[in-house]
């Protein structure tokens, strides 16, 4: 009996080497296997139709002029990433005062995170350290908190969307979120962090 | 300003090492999320344990006193692989691993440690009150009996965190006393060596065990376990997700290397070796994709067609082909965390 299933999604390895041979299908891959996550990531950033499928076009592109060089260990850690600059990046340039989209929600909750004292941004120099300091933070939640801050906070994902993922009540998703936030905030300024 | 500053967390946020970010990626579901909080809430149980080793001991004495002690760690002893076959009724569904095996069992590798361990569980599984399954292509058949399984949180020891992004290898490792033994290759380079220490536990919460035919005396796999019905494990496991293959007494295992659409894609380039678990992408390597007829991902109602051996990454020219599966699919989701020494007195002990 074949066991073999046509169709299968690639694995990310040869996607991979197809970008390093420069095989545009690569790209169609990578299309199939994650559109919808990184898709995703940028309608919680944006909320107009055309910006996210520019955004969307403008993803493949980066993995295609960014790949080669680049070998990501995991490439849909990698596509999301892309996806997620590219997506603030255009609500950057959309918003100048005007506020819209999930995106503007996020940075509203990571204000509470702020140190009262010293603003972020002074010490470039301090991201190594920073983001030494944030991962232990992120691995010492707990598991759940963990996995509900790097989705909400990095992915972008909203409340709404996490409690539907992980069948948890919105209520208890927003009381570990904002646990989460004060627990950060109460480190930061412990540790004097300024970014 | 705030929303200046915001932007630049959110953006270090982003920064966070790619271990964290990559399972944030890969728990996308409850169940998912469900096993990751059991998993780490095993290995915070390893201090606390450690700490009331004490309390411990007291109450095992008081427990020996209308308990054996066997029976104390070994709850579900008399019912175990090596032991006595389980109170199922319909022999036809009687699981392939229930044979006896009396005698001595000295666990010398990873892969022994994965394969005994699941098996334990996959009995334990079966004989307690929650229900174990199996597929068969027809649907789940549940059943159930009568005791629990002994759990333990688990730990393991690394010499070398060289390039490995196993999230739950971490803070809680150390090296092992008393040295290691030699790795399997001087190339620092190209190969990147793990060890487990067999005194500290090693936890394992997903089984999944079918078995398959090799039939190419030429392919990669029969070189290392030779031809003929050899049984399948698969694990998520303390270590990294890995599938062992057992023919006899020869054992051959790999680590997971990804998600397909239809299964799960093992590939040789990390291997075990003895203790080790070895990476090594400059060899001739092959890849294990393993194929389910309805493949999601909480595997319910999945059941194993079998096993396809092709080239991977400078892979080479014996690939074993396509494997098929024989018979049932049997699954195990509970979690249980064993040292060498647990099981090897487990599976030692004579019917």
């Amino acid at each position: 009996m074949p066991i073999i299933t046509e169709g299968s999604i690639m694995d990310d390895q040869k996607i991979i080497e197809l970008l390093f041979e420069r095989t545009e299908s690569a790209l169609d891959e990578i299309s199939r296997k994650y559109f919808r996550l990184y898709t995703g990531i940028i309608k919680e950033v944006l909320s107009d139709g055309c910006d996210i499928e520019e955004c969307a076009n403008d993803v493949l592109l980066a993995v295609w002029n960014s790949i080669p060089p680049n070998r990501p260990k995991n490439l849909s850690a990698y596509v999301c990433k892309i996806a997620r600059r590219i997506g603030i990046d255009r609500f950057r340039h959309n918003t100048v005062r005007k506020r819209n989209g999930g995106y503007a929600v996020t940075l509203a909750e990571l204000e509470e995170c702020l140190p009262a004292e010293e603003p972020f941004g002074a010490h470039a120099e301090q991201s190594a350290m920073i983001r030494a300091v944030l991962s232990d933070f992120i691995r010492g939640l707990d598991p759940e908190t963990e996995i509900l801050f790097v989705r909400r906070y990095v992915y972008l994902e909203s409340v709404m969307s996490l409690a539907e993922r992980f069948g948890l009540e919105e209520n208890r998703v927003s009381v570990k979120l904002c646990r989460a936030r004060k627990k950060l905030k109460k480190l930061l300024e412990k540790e004097g962090i300024s970014v | 300003m705030k929303n200046v500053q915001s932007e630049k967390l959110s953006d270090h946020l982003a920064d966070v090492d790619e271990e964290i970010l990559t399972r944030a990626l890969e728990i996308d579901d409850a169940d998912k999320l469900k096993r990751y909080v059991r998993a780490k809430k095993s290995v915070g149980m390893r201090g606390f344990v450690r700490r009331a080793s004490a309390v411990a001991a007291c109450l095992l004495l008081a427990v020996g006193l209308w308990l054996t002690v066997p029976a104390f760690f070994f709850r579900a002893n008399s019912k175990g692989p090596g032991n006595k076959k389980p109170q199922d009724t319909n022999s036809q569904n009687r699981p392939p691993w229930l044979t006896t095996e009396e005698g001595t069992l000295t666990i010398e590798s990873i892969d022994m440690l994965n394969y005994y361990a699941a098996i334990k569980m996959l009995s334990d599984t079966e004989s307690a009150n929650r229900t174990a399954r199996y597929t068969n292509g027809n649907g789940i058949t549940l059943y159930a009996a009568s005791t629990g399984s002994a759990e333990k949180p688990y730990g393991f020891s690394i010499i070398s965190d060289i390039g490995y992004d196993n999230p739950l290898i971490g803070e809680d490792s150390e090296r092992p006393e008393g040295g290691a033994a030699e790795p399997p290759s001087e190339n620092a380079e190209t190969v990147v060596y793990y060890q487990l220490n067999p005194n500290e536990t090693f936890s394992v919460s997903r089984v999944i065990f079918f078995q398959i035919e090799i039939r190419n005396a030429d392919g990669f796999l029969a070189s290392k376990i030779g031809t003929g019905v050899a049984d399948v494990v698969i694990t998520e496991n303390s270590l990294e997700p890995m599938i062992t293959f057992k023919n006899g007494d020869r054992y051959y295992s790999c680590c997971e290397n990804t998600l397909l659409d239809n299964g799960k894609l093992y590939s040789t380039h990390k291997y075990i070796d003895g203790f080790y678990i070895v990476k090594n992408l400059e060899q001739e390597n092959y890849s294990f994709r393993v194929v389910y007829d309805r493949f999601n991902l909480e595997y319910e109602s999945a059941t194993a067609q079998g096993v396809v051996c092709e080239p991977y990454k400078n892979g080479g020219d014996r690939p074993d082909g396509e494997m098929s599966a024989v018979g049932n699919t049997w699954i195990s989701d509970e979690v249980g965390a064993f040292t060498v020494r647990d099981l090897e007195e487990y599976f030692s002990r004579p019917s």
